[in-house]
């Protein structure tokens, strides 16, 4: 797993996926997902972010998440290739 | 088309590829002319098909291809592609063969490859990067040298290894891929998949050299073979001139 990808305070906005037994387990929430699915982008994630309906608010959390990769060593390259695909995307209203 | 796709994904889930889907149970594959086991084959062509609508699918097909592609029964695919496959897909199915024999030592598909010629129209393989300009660009950009030369753009990707079951679960629910292991995808293997697949292949040694993909000279060969080893019944019904050939249960 990449370092750089987690959002700063990911595990503030985690969700409870359930409780097995003593096992608590966590998912990513939407924004981090959809900002990590960005920066992969991967055919893959890309299938992902279209069947997650990408929201105008998403967009915005996701361009000031890139902002702070800038700030670490993410390779700008990456960056660029991430704020490319996030323009290309379809913006779909809330629901 | 949704359930088809999702057909599709539920066999590939039976035969140990990993997808976040309820793995085909047999009952479901019982059809007209199987007997309850997954048509290898035929599903490598509705992948062909259907993959363009799902990375992920494509992704692990080429995963499960890459590490168990000795179970394809290599003649009749070459059969069916031939007789079966739409001409708009066979690209597709051609990178996603050449994809999978990536990183091997001996080329497993390159025979079958031969047969398939890439996109007439360059343009992305996944259908939602073709929805806009901008994503195609995208896909364009990123594209493989491999997926470049079959016309159909898409990045890279890596097996997803960690993400298929172990050969013990796939064999333990569908016993007769054991004998495709042992036959190495041969024309064996290609033989007992027609009979067990393709309606009507036993009732002439022709008919089945015409199913499975060989000649009758080597089909003949391999079925007295089959048939030393149990595998197989043949024989001429009262009154018939013609050789019929049926499957065996264990085979």
């Amino acid at each position: 797993m990449r370092i750089d990808a987690p959002p700063d305070e990911w595990s503030r906005r985690k969700i409870i996926v359930g409780h097995y037994g003593r096992l608590r387990v966590f998912a990513a929430s939407r924004l981090d997902l959809i900002a990590m699915k960005v920066v992969a982008e991967r055919d893959q994630d890309i299938d992902a972010l279209m069947a997650m309906r990408v929201r105008a608010d998403d967009v915005q959390f996701v361009r000031s998440y890139l902002d702070t990769l800038v700030r670490k060593s993410t390779n700008r390259n990456e960056i660029n290739d991430a704020r490319q695909l996030l323009d290309s995307l379809e913006i779909h209203d809330s629901d | 088309m949704t359930n088809t796709l999702d057909h599709s994904i539920r066999r590939w889930a039976s035969l140990g590829a990993g997808f976040d889907a309820e793995p085909a149970s047999r009952d479901i594959e019982v059809t007209a002319t199987s007997i309850g086991t997954i048509d290898l084959e035929r599903l490598l062509l509705e992948t062909a098909r259907y993959a363009p609508a799902a990375a992920r699918l494509f992704i692990m097909a080429a995963t499960w291809l890459h590490e168990y592609g000795d179970l394809v029964a290599k003649h009749r695919l070459k059969r069916l592609i031939r007789d079966e496959l739409e001409t708009e897909h066979q690209a597709t199915l051609g990178l996603l063969l050449d994809a999978a024999q990536q990183g091997s030592h001996a080329l497993e598909f390159q025979s079958i490859i031969k047969l398939l010629k890439p996109s007439d129209h360059p343009r992305p393989l996944f259908e939602r990067s073709r929805r806009s300009s901008k994503l195609a660009e995208h896909a364009h950009q990123k594209a493989s040298a491999l997926s470049r030369r079959w016309k159909l753009w898409c990045q890279a990707f890596e097996f997803k290894n960690d993400a298929l079951r172990p050969a013990s679960w796939m064999m333990s629910r569908h016993p007769d891929l054991r004998t495709r292991a042992d036959f190495r995808g041969d024309l064996w293997a290609s033989i007992l998949a027609a009979l067990r697949h393709d309606q009507g292949a036993g009732e002439s040694e022709l008919r089945l050299a015409a199913l499975c993909g060989g000649s009758r000279a080597q089909v003949r060969s391999a079925l007295r073979n089959l048939e030393m080893t149990g595998r197989i019944t043949a024989g001429r019904r009262r009154g018939a001139n013609r050789r019929a050939v049926s499957l065996r249960e264990a085979a």
